[in-house]
C-alpha cells in the first residue's frame, strides 16, 4: 500500500469523494485485504473521534482568564490599595462581628445607663463626652449602632449581604457612649446564633444612611493617626450629636477589636482615640 | 454509519472563515490601539477552541487552564508583529500548540527527574479521574496513548475541524506530513479501541512523513 493508496482510504473514510469516484474506490479497498483493514480503522477512528464532546470551560474560568489577561497585559490600570477597610472583600465572618458589635452597643445602652457616659469613666481614654464636653446634653444625643453595607461597610441588623452600597446605620436615642465601653463590647457575639439571638433581643428598628464615601474620605485624613499592624478596620459604631455625626472606628490587629478611635463625619475631625492612638 | 457525522458536529467546518478572519483582524487592530472592548471580543471568541485545544493535548484542566492563558499573553504581547499574512485564528492556535509542547516538555523533564532510570509511558488507567478529560474512558484512554505530535493533527484536524492546509499552517509542517500523521494517529487510536486485528498492524516506515 503506497501514499496515493492510504490517501483514497482517507478521502474515502471522509466522505470526500463523489459517488462514482466513492465506489470506485470502495471497490479496489474491497478487492484487497490490506486497504480494507486500514479503511475499516479509519472509519472506525473517524466515528471514535466524532463521538468526543468539546470540553468548555466553566464560567468562573472564563471570567478568571479574562482578569488575569487584562491585569498581566495592563489593560486596566490595578487598583491602589487604599487604607480604607471597606473596600476589600471580607470573610464570611466580618459581617457578623459587625452585628455584634452593632448588639454590644444596644446592649451597652440598655443594660448599662448613665455608667457609661461621657466624662463618668475612669478609664476615659475613648471617651467622646471628654473630647466634647458641651455636647453632654443626653436628650439630645443619638447613639448610633454600624450597620454593614455590601463590602463597604459590616454589621447590618438584619442581612448584612442584603444591604445597597451605603452602609446604614441603626438609630437609637440613648445616652453617650465611652467608645472603650464599646471596645470591650465587641468580643460578645462569636457565633452567628450568638449575634442572631442578640439582635432580636435589642432590635434595630430604624436605620439611616450613612455615608461611606465620607468615611473613607476622613480615614484617609486620619491615616497618620492610624496605628501600625492593622489587619482590619470597621465602624463599630456612631453617635449622632448636634447635626455632627461621631464615628468609631475600630481596629483588629489580628485577636478582634483591641483599638480605635473616633472621628466627626462632617470635617474629619479626631474626637478620641483608643490606648495606641 | 455516516462518515460526515464527526464533520457535521464541528461548528467550525461550514462556518464563513474569512468572516472571522477578517473580523479578527479588525480586532487586532483596535486592540493596538487600546480598545479593551476589541481585546475582549477576540478572547472570547477563541478561548474555547484555545482551551479545547489546551485540554486534548494536556489531558489536564490546570495545566489546560494555564497554557490557554499563556498562549493569550504571548499573542497579544506579540500582537504588534502580526502582519495579516496568515489568519489571526492560525498565529493563535500556532502559539497554543507550541505552547502546549514547551508545558509536555517541561512535564516530561519533571518525571525524568523524578525516575531518572527509566521511563514508563503514562498509564490511562491510573489518572486521577478528576483529572480526565473524557467522561468515556475508552476515548481518554486511546487519545492518551498518541505521542504528542500525532495527537496535535488529530486534535486540530478531527477534534477542532480545521482543514489539513490550516492545521499544516498552524502546526507550520507540510500538508503531506498531516496527512501522514492524521492517517497513522487514526490507525492508532483504531488499534486503541480494538477495531484492528493484531495481524494487521504496519510498519510506520511504510508510510514515511513527506
Amino acid at each position: 500500500m503506497n501514499d496515493q493508496d492510504r490517501d483514497l482510504i482517507a478521502a474515502l473514510a471522509e466522505g470526500l469523494l463523489s459517488g462514482t469516484e466513492a465506489e470506485d474506490a470502495l471497490a479496489r479497498i474491497e478487492a484487497d485485504p490490506e486497504m480494507s483493514v486500514e479503511y475499516s480503522g479509519q472509519l472506525s477512528a473517524l466515528d471514535f473521534l466524532g463521538s468526543v464532546v468539546t470540553p468548555l470551560m466553566t464560567t468562573a474560568e472564563r471570567e478568571a482568564l479574562h482578569v488575569n489577561l487584562t491585569e498581566q497585559l495592563g489593560l486596566v490600570p490595578i487598583p491602589t490599595p487604599t487604607p480604607s477597610p471597606f473596600r476589600r472583600r471580607l470573610p464570611w465572618w466580618q459581617p457578623v462581628f459587625g452585628l455584634a458589635t452593632a448588639a454590644a452597643v444596644v446592649a451597652a445602652i440598655v443594660i448599662l445607663p448613665g455608667t457609661l457616659t461621657g466624662g463618668s469613666s475612669d478609664n476615659a481614654s475613648f471617651d467622646l463626652a471628654s473630647a466634647e464636653p458641651e455636647s453632654t446634653d443626653v436628650d439630645q444625643t443619638q447613639t448610633t449602632a454600624a450597620a454593614a453595607a455590601d463590602g463597604v461597610q459590616e454589621a447590618a441588623p438584619l442581612d448584612a449581604r442584603a444591604l445597597d452600597d451605603d452602609a446604614e446605620i441603626a438609630v437609637h436615642e440613648t445616652d453617650t457612649v465611652s467608645l472603650e465601653d464599646l471596645l470591650k463590647q465587641t468580643g460578645g457575639a462569636d457565633s452567628p446564633d450568638a449575634v442572631e439571638e442578640q439582635l432580636s433581643a435589642f432590635g434595630f428598628e430604624s436605620t439611616v444612611d450613612l455615608n461611606a464615601d465620607a468615611i473613607d474620605s476622613c480615614i484617609h485624613e486620619l491615616s497618620d493617626d492610624l496605628p501600625d499592624g492593622i489587619i482590619e478596620r470597621r465602624v463599630i459604631g456612631a453617635n449622632a450629636q448636634d447635626d455632627k455625626t461621631i464615628v468609631h472606628l475600630g481596629f483588629d490587629f489580628g485577636s478582634g477589636i483591641e483599638d480605635g478611635l473616633s472621628f466627626v463625619l462632617e470635617d474629619c475631625t479626631l474626637v478620641g482615640h483608643g490606648p495606641q492612638g | 454509519m455516516t462518515v460526515l457525522v464527526w464533520r457535521s458536529s464541528c461548528v467550525y467546518c461550514r462556518s464563513p472563515m474569512t468572516h472571522r478572519a477578517d473580523r479578527d483582524v479588525e480586532l487586532i487592530n483596535r486592540y493596538l490601539t487600546g480598545d479593551i472592548d476589541a481585546f475582549n471580543e477576540l478572547v472570547t471568541a477563541h478561548e474555547d477552541r484555545v482551551f479545547a485545544i489546551c485540554l486534548r493535548m494536556l489531558r489536564n484542566r490546570e495545566a489546560a487552564l494555564d497554557a490557554t492563558q499563556e498562549a493569550f499573553l504571548t499573542v497579544f504581547r506579540k500582537a504588534d508583529r502580526y502582519e495579516a499574512r496568515a489568519a489571526f485564528s492560525t498565529w493563535l492556535y500556532r502559539v497554543t500548540v507550541n505552547t502546549c509542547y514547551d508545558h509536555l516538555r517541561r512535564e516530561k523533564r519533571k518525571k525524568a527527574d523524578r525516575i531518572p532510570d527509566s521511563y514508563d509511558p503514562p498509564d490511562p488507567q491510573s489518572m486521577d479521574p478528576f483529572d480526565a478529560v473524557e467522561v468515556r474512558p475508552d476515548i481518554e484512554n486511546a487519545l492518551a496513548l498518541l505521542s504528542a505530535e500525532f495527537r496535535a493533527v488529530v486534535v486540530l484536524v478531527d477534534l477542532q475541524g480545521m482543514s489539513l492546509e490550516q492545521a499544516s499552517d498552524a502546526l507550520e509542517i507540510p500538508t503531506g506530513t498531516i496527512k501522514s500523521r492524521l492517517f497513522r494517529a487514526r490507525r492508532q487510536l483504531a488499534q486503541s479501541l480494538g477495531n484492528l486485528r493484531p495481524d494487521s498492524e504496519h510498519p510506520t516506515g511504510n508510510t514515511g512523513e513527506q
